[in-house]
């Protein structure tokens, strides 16, 4: 009976050490995102940059970054968990397929969330993000008032009116 | 533009060097150049990198805005840092604010955002926006005329040939009239043209009395270095050496004298000190971590305000149980910030301000210590756009313009360039719990305890804030500008790049660390050469001239000494 016991003892022990072992790791290195979790995450940066704009390389560029920065990860898998449930209130299937005004909505709501909510800072992280990575392109740099780089021409007319 | 007189740490254990200098920023390069001008054989050990500028000052491509500077690793020194005072409700409209964000910090302690500094080959002075400020003649007699802080035991007549010889050395550019910090000569380059952005902010508050802000950017080619192409980003690392950091300038001319040698990489661990009143060796760590030893007449720290007091009070021994030089108890005492307040507005018409000079104008209309009523102690006011980061594509998407979308895409093509923003530094007064110590707990990889700062600011710095942050207010109300967008300060955000005080110069051993020849005023042959040694900060003025002009200074006299075989 007490070798029963003892035995037992040690199992739960074990077997607790073993699952804090894991919430621990999981806490500390979150697994990579999964298939889900990446189209999630491309649907929201895509709504982000609108009409199509969304250049594959930048997605994938993000998510690269996603599973590279670990505090990145943890924003996006709560945060878009949580816009996820969102749509699926309206009765929707997915965040990605959602129409383009459901998604405007879905932005709105997460922009005026209120501030140090999973929502909001899901929401200003990956705009920062994407629009970091789409906006450091160098056709979309061309499309703006900005010539060129800083260097190495420099901006010698800068006394003259833009 | 790069040295090229680096040799190895073999070497440097057996050369006969007159004097060893700890720091290669502006008071290290200043010391090594009038040392090698009269002919005296100088070491110079520096703790960071070398930096290769087609490598490190990633300017020239679409992504540069998301490369920070300064990037090799190592670049940065570890420090820890304890926040003090709580928040003065009262100055609550200080607070950091982001008009898409809404307010930036919470709680009522003071955030860290960060230490500004540069540890490599040239220091701070590879992101400085090369500014070259003379100290106001009366800030530096802040105790006998106004009852606060301490004087310098110098006074700007001293100083004055130094500055001159300094900017004539980095090919400053200025206009000759600067009311009370009179010349001996003219600068060496005229002012820069000023930019249109800065032509508005000048036709829209006339009464600040903008002036072209001095500067050791060269407006025209001088000294075998090329004028100014106006990028507009001198504090992410100017890769043409147009900009006077040190390394293309004093260094430069250092190293090319033949007399001089820069090991890169090494780093001070401790100076050893004899029985006869002198600093007899300097163990420092080559990249490697092998520990090696050096030793010359003469020892010149130029590490900073936060570096040479960790190293001194690291320095313990039978001789200095209490740290190297800190008989006064005053090694890492009197630690001065960087106060400062910054807002972003939008304006309604296209100024282009992603060009030009980050302050080509500076306001010195509130400069004096007397000149903010209600408060001791001065500030001056400059354009801060680009210091505030304010200047690219990315930094409009994400700060500027709100919302998402075919609408914010084409919101920041209409307004990029209408982005600007106005700065003020004011005087920061030493507080009993501002310093800087060793840090019990945490070592760098070589095992030496890292600095660790306390902050505290004086009581009246959120006074000088809000004299600032009203005064810009007034400049975007005049210009009719169609939003204010963001407000930086130091009310909630610890981001110090100016750093003083923390080996005082003074007259009398019982209440400084050095005299004013910059020499220790018990360990005969150790002279302290950077922003630590002042007395007093200034009115916002930019410290790297005073520095180099302290570094001429000090060399002169440490030069006359060795002559007369006095050290």
């Amino acid at each position: 009976m007490t070798d029963r016991r003892a035995l037992l003892r040690w199992g739960i022990g074990l077997g607790l050490l073993a699952s804090s072992g894991g919430l621990l790791r999981s806490l500390l290195w979150p697994p990579p995102l999964d298939t889900d979790e990446t189209a999630l995450l491309k649907a929201y940066a895509a709504a982000l940059l609108g009409d199509g704009e969304a250049a594959d390389a930048i997605l994938d560029a993000l998510v690269a970054r996603a599973n590279q920065d670990r505090g990145l990860r943890r924003t996006v898998r709560r945060g878009l968990s949580a816009v996820e449930r969102l749509a699926k209130e309206g009765g929707h299937a997915s965040l990605g397929a959602l129409a383009a005004g459901e998604t405007d909505t879905l932005l709105k709501i997460a922009a005026g969330a209120q501030a140090g909510s999973v929502l909001r800072i899901a929401y200003e992280r990956l705009r920062l993000e994407i629009f970091a990575l789409h906006f450091a392109r160098p056709e979309v740099v061309a499309s703006l008032a900005l010539p060129a780089p800083p260097q190495p021409l420099g901006f010698a007319k800068y006394e003259d009116a833009p | 533009m790069t040295p090229t007189g680096v040799e190895s740490a073999s070497n440097t254990a057996q050369r006969d060097f007159d004097a060893i200098i700890v720091g290669s920023g502006a008071g290290g390069g200043a010391c090594a150049y009038a040392l090698t001008r009269r002919q005296l054989k100088v070491l110079v050990l520096e703790a960071g990198p070398r930096f290769d500028p087609a490598r490190d000052y990633p300017l020239s491509g679409a992504d540069w805005e998301t490369r920070s500077f300064p990037a090799p690793e190592g670049s940065r020194w570890e420090i820890t840092l304890v926040a003090g005072e709580t928040l003065d409700p009262a100055y609550s409209r200080l607070r950091s604010w982001n008009h898409l964000r809404g307010e930036l910090t919470e709680g009522d302690q003071r955030e860290f955002g960060e230490y500004l500094h540069v540890r490599g080959v040239g220091g701070s002075t590879l992101h400085f926006t090369g500014e070259a400020h003379r100290l106001h003649p009366a800030a530096m007699k802040m105790y006998s005329r106004f009852g606060v802080a301490a004087d310098w035991p110098i006074d700007y007549a001293e100083l004055e040939p130094y500055y001159l010889a300094a900017e004539r050395l980095i090919g400053a550019a200025g206009k000759a009239d600067e009311g009370a910090r009179w010349r001996s000569g003219p600068y060496p380059l005229p002012a820069h043209p000023l930019s249109f952005a800065s032509r508005r902010i000048v036709a829209a508050s006339r009464e600040l009395g903008w002036v072209p802000n001095p500067l050791g950017v060269l407006s025209q080619p001088f000294d075998g270095r090329p004028g100014c192409n106006y990028c507009n980003q001198c504090n992410r690392g100017c890769p043409r050496g147009d900009k006077a950091s040190v390394e293309v300038t004093f260094l430069r001319q250092a190293l090319a004298s033949g007399f001089c040698v820069l090991q890169s990489g090494a780093q001070v661990l401790r100076l050893e000190t004899g029985d006869d009143e002198r600093i007899r060796r300097v163990i420092y760590a080559e990249g490697t971590g092998a520990e090696q030893a050096c030793s010359a007449p003469v020892v010149m720290l130029c590490g900073g305000a936060v570096q040479t007091p960790r190293l001194l009070l690291a320095s313990t021994g039978t001789h200095a149980r209490e740290g190297l030089g800190n008989e006064s108890g005053q090694v890492g005492r009197n630690f001065m910030e960087t106060v400062f307040q910054a807002t972003a507005a939008l304006a309604r018409e296209p100024l282009g301000t992603w060009r030009g000079l980050p302050s080509d104008i500076i306001s010195w209309a509130f400069n004096a210590p007397d000149g903010i009523a209600g408060a001791t102690g001065g500030c001056r006011l400059m354009p801060f756009t680009s210091s505030m980061d304010l200047a690219g594509p990315i930094a409009y998407a994400t700060r500027v313009v709100g919302g998402w979308g075919k609408k914010h895409r084409e919101r920041v093509a209409e307004v990029f360039g209408r982005a600007i923003a106005l700065g003020g530094i004011a005087e920061c007064l030493p507080h009993p719990q501002a310093y800087v110590d060793l840090d019990p707990w945490r070592r760098d990889r070589h095992g030496m305890p890292l600095a660790r700062l306390h902050l505290h600011l004086d009581a009246e710095a959120a006074r000088r804030q809000d004299f600032m942050a009203k005064k810009i207010a007034e400049v975007f109300s005049a210009m009719n500008v169609e939003a204010i967008i963001e407000r930086l300060g130091s009310y909630d955000t610890i981001a110090a790049s100016h750093v003083f005080g923390t080996c005082r110069m003074g007259a009398t051993a019982r209440d400084s660390v050095v005299d004013r020849h910059c020499r220790s005023h018990r360990w005969r042959n150790l002279f302290i050469v950077d922003a630590s040694v002042f007395p007093s900060s200034g009115g916002g003025e930019a410290p790297s001239l005073t520095i180099e002009a302290l570094g001429l200074r000090a060399a002169d006299f440490v030069a006359d000494s060795l002559a007369r075989r006095e050290l």
